[in-house]
């Protein structure tokens, strides 16, 4: 599902990875650990395709990205659901909108789209939350709208880049348990970046580890 | 298509300062440019009515007989220049002073035939050919006189390709205020979306669905600018018109109808649209980098 050969990035004359190789196979939940610096989110930066690489090939779904055409990343993204640790959720639309937008960029009839948004917010457990804004909702909640908008169109892959990190425990054990169980059931391949070893510790999952922008260790 | 215009009502509200800003430019714009296309209309139409007035009069002396400058209509006639030749004899002559006067008997009341000369009335087609028709009477027997008011004319086209020359300057000078403060309006919204458009295109977005709500903004600017600067001249009009034909008494000059309006209304927003839209273009490639 996602195979990265010799990726490296470099930032100027700073090297943030070099030579990666990984393997995910569809359907694996995978952690990607290490300390901060370590180059987890020009990783899945470069998965997204918001950055290139400066060598090597990334394949999403048999596809290598870096030949696709500007105009047509849109394709590659519908593919790849995103979460992150600042929750990326648009601040002036509440959690019905923020779910619904997903589904009207493909062009979904309203009737599709309710249903749906309906359906993903009883998933992540928010369906008394469908009106409130993102202000208006905690932490925790706020994170589990946005996985209900990755899912929302239904992506091969999610990649989480540190989706505790702003979370108290209870809420990050809350956040990794959902992650996982959408991966169960839906069967979606997840990259999940984290620097919580605590997490990595109680859910055991492949762990790679990343330091200085190379690989260290695969579990 | 609804969504899209749906976002730009709503930045046309949230950036309510530039939205005001650009719709007065834009409106400013075209209200000038409502007098600019007015004079140009009224100018050609004076000209043309000038132009198709008798350009030329020749004067006979009494000792020319009618036969003879019946001769030389036929010769006028004939040349490739003219475009009209009209012989109006003594007795004419007469029966059009006294209708031209007839509210006042004193100036017609002891006046004769005998006393007007025969005349032939000219139009060439070009103006410039004056010259050549005047040398040719001027070498003919029992010329009294030659009027033509060639110098007139020709100042008072050159006076309006002048001033349209001028109009031309200053409207393309606030049309490219309009574009600039269409290109600054845009950047500004596109700044203050730069995270949601960021967003967006994680989402997988395409281009057009990011940059439809520009386009609608820059729509409905356009539409509002060009529909202000018409009423605005519209309501100018009646204070207008009536000095424009005291100044032109005896001209007929049109009125302004509903059709004239339209036409002025389509033909401003068309122009408006495409430098408003060619602002929006440049903005997006600009400041809008996928």
């Amino acid at each position: 599902m996602l195979v990265l050969q010799g990726v490296s990035k470099k930032f100027g004359d700073k090297v943030i990875l070099e030579d990666v190789d990984l393997h995910i196979k569809p359907g694996e939940f995978v952690y990607l650990t290490g300390p901060s610096g370590a180059g987890k989110s020009t990783l899945l930066s470069l998965i997204l395709r918001e950055q290139l690489p400066d060598s090597g090939t990334i394949m999403v779904d048999s596809e290598d990205i870096s030949k696709i055409k500007d105009k047509d990343v849109y394709k590659l993204r519908r593919k790849i659901g995103f979460v992150f640790q600042d929750y990326r959720l648009l601040p002036t639309k509440n959690s019905f909108e923020n779910i619904s937008i997903a589904l009207e960029i493909i062009g979904k009839t309203k009737k599709q789209i309710k249903e749906r948004v309906e359906e993903l917010l009883s998933l992540v457990g928010l369906e008394d939350r469908i009106y409130n804004f993102p202000w208006q909702l905690s932490g925790g909640e706020k994170q589990r709208l946005a996985i209900a908008r990755a899912m929302a169109l239904e992506p091969k892959i999610i990649v989480a880049d540190e989706p505790t990190g702003n979370l108290d425990a209870a809420n990050s054990w809350e956040i990794l348990n959902l992650l996982v169980k959408l991966n169960k059931d839906m069967e979606t391949t997840t990259l999940l970046a984290t620097h919580d070893l605590n997490l990595v510790k109680n859910l055991k999952k492949r762990t790679i580890h990343l330091e200085g922008g190379r690989i260290t260790s695969h579990d | 298509m609804i969504r899209s215009f749906g976002i730009a009502k709503k930045n046309l509200g949230l950036q309510s300062i530039t939205t005001f800003v650009s719709l007065i430019i834009n409106t400013q714009t075209f209200f000038v440019l409502s007098f600019f296309i007015a004079f140009a209309f009224l100018s050609a139409h004076l000209l043309n009515y000038l132009e198709s007035k008798a350009q030329l009069t020749v004067y006979f002396q009494d000792t020319v007989k009618e036969d003879q400058i019946l001769d030389l209509k036929n010769q006028i006639a004939s040349m490739p220049e003219v475009s009209d030749v009209r012989y109006i004899s003594k007795t004419e002559a007469l029966a059009i002073f006294l209708k031209t006067y007839e509210s006042e008997p004193l100036l017609t009341e002891s006046v004769d035939a005998g006393v007007f000369p025969a005349s032939l009335d000219i139009q060439v087609y070009d103006i410039n050919d004056l010259d050549k028709i005047a040398d040719f009477l001027k070498k003919q027997e029992g010329i009294e006189e030659i009027s033509y008011f060639e110098e007139a004319l020709r100042a008072f086209k050159s006076l309006s390709n002048g001033i349209k020359y001028v109009g031309l300057a200053l409207v393309s000078v606030m049309l490219f205020s309009s574009f600039l403060i269409i290109l600054v309006l845009t950047g500004i919204t596109i700044r203050d979306s730069s995270e949601e458009i960021k967003i967006l295109r994680l989402m997988g977005a395409t281009n057009s669905y990011i940059q439809g709500p520009f386009f609608a903004q820059t729509f409905l600017i356009s539409l509002l600018s060009s529909l202000f600067a018409t009423v605005l001249f519209l309501g100018i009009i009646p204070f207008v018109e009536p000095l424009v034909r005291s100044k032109f008494a005896g001209v007929p000059i049109p009125s302004v109808n509903f059709l004239l309006v339209l036409y002025l209304f389509l033909a401003e927003f068309a122009i408006n649209l495409f430098i408003s839209m060619l602002g929006t273009w440049v903005a997006i490639k600009k400041y809008l980098r996928f």
